[in-house]
């Protein structure tokens, strides 16, 4: 602010006799009710505003959330599982019980096989290998019936059949059973269809020839298909 | 001085690190002039001291009715804007920066409620006019009394008499103590049109505190 200005500003601002006599008569104040309902409105303004709100609210809450995580949890912990089982424990440990029947069945099973016999299970690395012995004693009260049963299974005398030495030869010797029995079926099929060799039904002196032999041997039943099939064949053939 | 020394202590103290370093001229005044200022007191309320603003509200509550209840010349009304202003200064503390006075700050907030109460209704100018005279004070003597009421009533007088814009400006510079500039930002309006004002409304109050005595 220049100086110029300043005198100005006194001049004209100045006047200290209305200024006087304007102090003498404003003399007013603002109302104290005024006061204290703006002073107590600054008070609450300035709380911070979690302690505005009522002082049993927190505490209810924390309370509410814990009874309900209690709540639930129990709830969870009583579900039955699909084979009934109840987790009674919560943990790694049900973890793994939830896991133990098929866990325990694989330990138990190839205990079972009788002496000789030789299991086509995979050995299992150590650490698993303890975990399902751990986990069947665990389960024991669940899966004894199973394992009861699995040991009666497997405890009758196996089929006197030379051990393979291995899974690959133990599956050789499954094929090998498998396809004997489908030779032996398929033979019992084959002899009903043709009981005479190709080579001797070309010629029909020679088909009923064999038709012969079939009835002196006693195979009546296939002799009698061989001769319908012979009286289609040659038609013309007059059979005795 | 050493009182002094441990007031600026305790202002300083409900400050935030971050209030300190972004308003430190503030402060910095505030030392040099040993008192704590309005801005500072602001600023301590933001930050949570009630005290702050009790101190900051009674230096400045009377001073801000008067001018309410001179300008509207209604005590309903003034009290109803006084109590909207000072609300909306507790409301606006967060986002208050003391890069004005607070006086300015405080009676433009004042200023813009009052226009705003007298746009919303008009009942200031149909109600009750206030008369200050009939509020005496009862240990006063007879003859004192008698002058100083009338003197009183010459001035009220004058003051209804003078339009509102040059009361405004008038109870401006007495009540919050602006110079010209700070009225003129208040007011929106200009320097020269804020002197000139000024200069007829003291003028007109001049002419009223001279005039005769009337002897019955």
């Amino acid at each position: 602010m220049t100086d110029e200005r300043k005198i100005t500003d006194m001049a004209v601002d100045v006047d200290e006799t209305v200024s006087r006599a304007y102090r003498e008569v404003a003399d007013e104040s603002a109302p104290e009710r005024l006061n204290q309902a703006i002073l107590g409105q600054a008070r609450k303004a300035a709380r911070p505003r979690y302690a505005r709100s009522r002082a049993w609210t927190r505490p209810l809450a924390w309370a509410a959330t814990v009874a309900l995580s209690v709540a639930v949890v129990l709830e969870v912990m009583q579900l039955p599982t699909p084979d009934g089982v109840s987790f009674d424990k919560v943990g790694p440990e049900a973890d793994v019980q939830r896991d133990a029947p098929l866990d325990a069945l694989e330990e138990e099973v190839p205990a079972a096989i009788a002496p000789g016999r030789t299991s086509n299970f995979v050995a299992q690395p150590p650490e698993k290998s303890d975990l399902m012995r751990r986990t069947a004693a665990k389960s024991e009260p669940v899966f004894e019936e199973r394992k009861r049963e699995a040991s009666e299974k497997m405890a009758e005398p196996a089929p006197a059949i030379a051990a393979p030495a291995s899974a690959d030869e133990l599956a050789e010797t499954q094929y090998k059973d498998r396809d004997e029995s489908v030779r032996t079926q398929s033979f019992a099929l084959s002899s009903s269809i043709a009981a005479c060799p190709d080579e001797l039904t070309r010629e029909p002196s020679t088909w009923l020839e064999c038709i012969v032999e079939l009835e002196a041997a006693g195979r009546s039943d296939e002799a009698s298909e061989q001769r319908r099939l012979l009286r289609e064949t040659f038609p013309d053939f007059e059979s005795p | 001085m050493v009182a002094n020394t441990q007031m600026m202590a305790a202002a300083g103290l409900a400050l935030s690190r971050a209030t300190k370093l972004a308003y430190a001229p503030v402060m910095v005044n505030m030392h040099e002039q040993g008192a704590i200022e309005d801005s500072a007191l602001m600023l301590r309320y933001v930050d949570g001291d009630t005290t702050a603003f009790e101190t900051l509200y009674r230096r400045h509550n009377d001073g801000l009715y008067r001018y309410l209840l001179r300008l509207s010349r209604h005590p309903e009304t003034a009290e109803d804007v006084f109590q909207e202003v000072w609300g909306k200064i507790i409301k606006a503390r967060a986002n208050y920066r003391p890069t004005a006075k607070f006086t300015t700050f405080l009676y433009r907030v004042a200023h813009n409620c009052f226009i705003d109460h007298v746009r919303r209704n008009k009942r200031h100018t149909h109600a009750q006019i206030f008369e200050p005279e009939n509020q005496p004070d009862p240990s006063e003597q007879p003859e004192a009394l008698t002058e100083r009421s009338l003197a009183r009533r010459r001035l009220n007088a004058a003051l209804l008499d003078i339009p509102d814009e040059q009361r405004d400006v008038f109870l401006l510079h007495e009540e919050a103590g602006l110079n010209l500039d700070e009225i003129a930002s208040i007011t929106d309006t200009n320097r020269e049109t804020t002197k000139s004002r000024l200069r007829y409304a003291v003028k007109k109050l001049r002419a009223a505190i001279d005039e005769p005595v009337e002897t019955s």
